[in-house]
């Protein structure tokens, strides 16, 4: 019946064009996608362009490639700034095993237990976690200063490792929470003490988040720029932040003599290595903490 | 214990008690008036490059059918964060140079000579530069944050409305958008917060600009504290600082709230 096959003619023309328009949207998503890549690391290929330049390639041709590439800019930047890296890579070793200890007995205690005036406790910790560094910018300031830990690696390492382990008993106490508590009375049936449980049972299951902890204090020190500024003074101690900025200093600064463009270039790039490093490294384990918890993907 | 100090004249070495006459100083300190200003126009630059950019992409990343592909581009959105703060906003700082910059170079090279400026230099462009830095603007975190809540809209509700209207405008804005409120909002949280207290940018880019045009309250109070060793009035602006954050994330928490549930039948 002509009605019939109109209808079926009329319907796979309606589907075939449903298709298309899938398949062009799809395209259309993938090239906004590739176009907003590159863009995101424009910056960054702008930089490696710009790091193999001498100065006087670099100041008649500010973005284009130049031939020769010269290599040898990254390894001078590399040993020049090999000490702002031991320092910082210090300053994380210690704060962060410190930071991380704390928070995941501290996180123990508080998902498990029950004593008075717990939930109390925890909100304090909440709310000072909540305080802009703004605020305890001053008062840190002279705390440290009236330590006499100024201008040491300690100065920084106190800090960051107090900040850690607050944020980080905010983050680990609902993992905590969660695990069974079946687990830990089997154990303890079993003779364990209770920090037996916690080390060989509670500790392990909580790898994802220590991890995900990890990398976010890690991201959060190697980034910092204004607490160093603040209570490091000798080059010799400087972080990598720091170390990076007085380069850009000399350079952007005027100062005398031909700024050296291409070595800073080199040197963001050194930079950013350490942390590009860690992150390949620590990937599986940082994102499957984070799909563990409240955002999955 | 600083906001013992936002009531003294304390400069490191001897204070004396002087009560709220420094915060009675805030309205004849021009420079910190020059940075309220600043800021606020600040707030809503960074709200806008720091919230729609992010939310569009998690869109795009969201309709990939491909899985391979979605894991992909999320991990190499995520490659750009990992370069430190301090070589990104360098690396911006050469960019907007004036003799040697990638913009004028570019403009001097296809002949726009004309528009060449000193961007961080002078007054009218210094404050739009700040926010312009980071195109395009994509943090990946965010975007991470509000991808993974677009994945938890039920799935039968999507398809519903797939049925309904053909439309994909409609259909974000309809459905998405009152469905991840809750992301949408720590997003928005997050950089509020984030530029009421930025100062790294004045640190180590413009020093609080040409003649306080990108000068901005935390800036103000690390200057006093620091170079001034005024104490006392850097907690008192310390202080202020942190009722306002805590205001401003008070109320944005009561105005976007989810106003609705959708009921899974």
């Amino acid at each position: 019946m002509p009605s019939v096959s109109t209808s079926t003619a009329s319907k796979t023309n309606l589907i075939k064009d449903w298709r298309i328009k899938w398949v062009r949207l799809q395209v259309w998503h993938y090239l906004s996608l590739t176009i907003l890549l590159l863009l995101s690391f424009g910056p960054l290929i702008l930089l490696f362009i710009d790091a193999g330049k001498t100065t006087k390639q670099f100041e008649s041709h500010p973005w284009s490639l130049t031939t020769p590439y010269h290599w040898s800019n990254y390894w001078r930047m590399l040993v020049g700034m090999r000490r702002y890296i031991l320092n910082s890579s210090i300053v994380s070793i210690v704060a962060i095993p410190l930071a991380l200890s704390l928070a995941s007995y501290s996180s123990y205690i508080f998902a498990r237990f029950k004593f008075q005036g717990k939930e109390f406790l925890f909100n304090l910790i909440i709310f000072l976690m909540m305080i802009p560094f703004v605020l305890y910018l001053v008062p840190q300031y002279l705390l440290v200063l009236n330590l006499g830990l100024m201008n040491t690696l300690w100065a920084l390492i106190f800090p960051y490792a107090a900040g850690g382990a607050v944020f980080g008993v905010f983050l680990i106490r609902p993992f905590m929470a969660s695990l069974s508590e079946e687990l830990f009375e089997a154990a303890r049936l079993d003779g364990a003490s209770d920090w037996q449980v916690f080390y060989s049972i509670a500790l392990p299951l909580c790898r994802p988040i220590l991890a995900t902890l990890m990398i976010l204090l890690l991201l959060g020190q190697w980034n910092d720029l204004i607490w160093p500024s603040v209570t490091i003074t000798d080059k010799d101690l400087y972080t990598v932040t720091l170390g990076v900025f007085s380069l850009g200093q000399q350079v952007y600064g005027g100062g005398s003599g031909r700024p050296p463009w291409g070595m800073m270039f080199a040197a963001f790039i050194i930079s950013s290595l350490p942390l590009l490093l860690t992150f390949i490294l620590a990937r599986k384990a940082f994102l499957k903490g984070l799909s563990s918890g409240a955002l999955k993907f | 214990m600083a906001v013992i100090y936002s009531l003294t004249n304390f400069n490191g070495v001897e204070g004396d008690w002087v009560g709220f006459e420094n915060f009675a100083r805030f309205p004849k300190d021009r420079m910190l008036l020059r940075s309220i200003g600043n800021v606020i126009k600040l707030l809503v630059g960074n709200l806008l490059t720091g919230v729609v950019p992010p939310f569009l992409a998690a869109q795009l990343l969201f309709r990939l059918r491909s899985q391979r592909a979605g894991n992909f581009f999320r991990t190499s959105f995520l490659v750009p964060t990992l370069v430190p703060v301090i070589s990104v906003i360098m690396t911006w700082r050469f960019i907007y140079h004036y003799r040697h910059g990638l913009i004028n170079s570019v403009l001097k090279d296809i002949g726009l000579e004309l528009l060449v400026h000193d961007w961080l230099g002078s007054i009218d462009t210094a404050l739009i530069s700040l926010i312009f830095v980071g195109f395009p603007w994509i943090n990946a975190a965010s975007m991470l944050i509000l991808l993974a809540a677009l994945l938890d809209i039920p799935k039968e509700l999507t398809d519903a409305y797939v049925l309904d209207s053909n439309s994909n405008l409609t259909r974000m804005l309809k459905l998405d958008i009152p469905y991840i409120v809750g992301a949408l909002r720590l997003v928005i949280v997050l950089s509020v917060i984030g530029t009421l207290q930025g100062l790294n940018f004045q640190l180590a880019m413009t020093g609080g600009g040409p003649a306080g045009a990108t000068m901005v309250p935390a800036y103000h109070m690390y200057g006093m504290a620091f170079f001034s060793s005024n104490y006392g009035y850097a907690s008192a602006i310390g202080v202020t600082l942190f009722a306002l954050t805590m205001l401003l994330t008070i109320m944005t928490k009561r105005y976007l709230r989810s106003g609705f549930e959708y009921e899974p039948d």
